[in-house]
């Protein structure tokens, strides 16, 4: 995915200006910078939800995993997956087995019938990542999905989020302002800092983000890459 | 000891049936107690007649043909006028809330209608329109703003993130509005709803005996009024009372029927 020459403002403050990005296909990049820097701008402009100009190339949908659920209180989990995704596939009907396979992978197979009210908030975002990997899209956005979560449902929400990418390979763009989340989950970090929006920093990791530990190399690198950027830029 | 008493207090906060019907009969039972020694201190009926009295009257009502024709006419007003304004509020807060220039046009035609003193809208009603037809359009001029401005508050408070998702998702129009929209307002529907077609009874009677309806609650009430009769009009009060808990009560049945989710 490509986006060439965007431009956007809010009032009198431009948010971009003739900025250029490109997203590898198939890998991840995580998106950071200080809060209303425009990383948020950015996800609406990919899910089509502003007006911008500037073109962006892509090939097939987008799926979007928002920093809340978005479930439909009245609807039970497969029906809430059904209502967002069913339409995309053939005959209106989401396949049997890719249904299954998506909620054994997120542990809710057994929890499919119950209403938003009955799950927790972790289980919650569990069908919200489901959601996201079970549209057929090509892309996938993310803002701030993990934001809010306590550590070890962060870490238990990664899992399902690396096991789904492994499952059903997309590009991914993820909004975050979480370093470790950053760095453990995505193959690229950019920075983005002042307005109009540039990229400061952008730094790949090659490991193989399934086994990546914060004692890896380029996951230390890149996290002390980063702080020494916050650090000149306080 | 304090055992004890946090049993007493778990049983009296948990109990659906002490909740439900005991805690409103003492309620009742309040207003009927202020009732009885309003009447007793006054002492005189003409004035403020006892509970007992207007029960009696009320009682009497009842086996009456012509009472049952002046609450079916009124009922059947009230019905009409507030219908009307639901289909109504429904088209203008749907076309608000998702039109923006349709909402700044009809914005002030909102805040005239509820600015207008209902004394006015009355009057005017009264002058132009037929008795019969003159409480309709009233009922439905003030019923009508209160429900659109809930009705379009309602919408604007659907959940935005799943608004967006749907939008991204790509979701067919018809599903966004029976899957998501509609269940969405039912909640708040219904609780306008609800405040409103008392509001609606209420209005209809007082432009009933403004307008002098033939065969209506209102002039029946006007009518004991004329004649003094104040046991009486506290007999029609108590059906009126008796009326809008019915219709409040056909509201909060159909909630129950439609919205079965937390």
């Amino acid at each position: 995915m490509k986006i060439v020459g965007l431009n956007k403002s809010y009032g009198d403050i431009r948010i971009f200006e003739n900025f250029c990005i490109e997203f590898e296909e198939m890998k991840t990049t995580a998106v950071m910078g200080a809060s209303g820097v425009g990383k948020s701008t950015l996800l609406n402009v990919i899910a089509g939800l502003t007006d911008y100009s500037g073109s962006i190339e892509k090939e097939g949908e987008i799926s979007v995993i928002f920093s809340e659920p978005a479930l439909l209180k009245n609807l039970s989990v497969v029906k809430n997956l059904e209502y967002a995704v069913a339409h995309a596939y053939p005959g209106g009907k989401i396949p049997e087995d890719k249904l299954e396979e998506v909620l054994e992978a997120v542990e809710l197979a057994d929890r499919k019938d119950a209403l938003p009210y009955e799950l927790s908030t972790g289980m919650a975002q569990r069908v919200a990542l489901a959601r996201g990997f079970l549209y057929p899209s090509r892309y996938i956005v993310m803002d701030e999905a993990f934001r809010g979560l306590d550590t070890a449902l962060k870490v238990r929400l990664k899992r399902y989020f690396l096991k789904l990418s492994e499952m059903n390979p997309r590009t991914v763009v993820m909004i975050t302002h979480d370093l470790d989340e950053a760095l453990s989950l995505s193959d690229r970090v950019v920075v983005f800092d002042s307005h109009p929006v540039r990229i400061a920093l952008d730094i790949s990791l090659s490991s193989d983000k399934s086994a990546r530990l914060p004692t890896d190399v380029d996951y230390a690198t890149a996290a002390a890459e980063y702080m020494r950027f916050i650090e000149a830029s306080i | 000891m304090r055992a004890d008493g946090e049993k007493i207090k778990k049983f009296l906060s948990g109990n659906a049936w002490i909740a439900n019907i005991v805690y409103p009969l003492i309620g009742v039972g309040v207003i009927m107690l202020i009732w009885f020694v309003g009447a007793r201190v006054v002492g005189v009926e003409m004035v403020l007649p006892a509970p007992a009295r207007a029960f009696e009257e009320l009682l009497g009502l009842l086996g009456d043909k012509t009472f049952w024709s002046a609450v079916g006419n009124t009922l059947g007003r009230t019905l009409l006028s507030f219908v009307s304004s639901f289909a109504a509020a429904a088209v203008t807060a749907t076309l608000s809330a998702f039109v923006k220039p349709v909402s700044k046009i009809i914005a002030p035609i909102i805040t005239v209608l509820r600015s207008v003193p209902t004394m006015s809208i009355i009057l005017i009603a009264i002058i132009a329109l037929k008795a019969a037809r003159a409480p309709v359009l009233v009922t439905f001029l003030i019923v009508y703003p209160l429900l659109h401005a809930s009705f379009e508050r309602a919408l604007e408070n659907v959940d935005p993130y799943a608004v967006n998702m749907s939008r991204v998702f790509g979701v067919p129009l018809y599903k966004r509005i029976f899957v998501l929209y509609v269940p969405a307002v039912l909640p708040d529907v219904f609780a306008a709803s609800k405040s409103n077609v008392s509001l609606a009874l209420k209005v209809m009677i007082a432009s009933e005996v403004l307008a002098q309806t033939f065969g209506s609650m209102g002039v029946y009430m006007q009518i004991s009024r004329i004649y003094l009769d104040t046991a009486l009009l506290m007999g029609w009060t108590l059906a009126a009372i008796g009326l809008s808990f019915a219709l409040e009560g056909v509201v909060v049945l159909l909630k129950k029927v439609t919205v079965r989710w937390k």
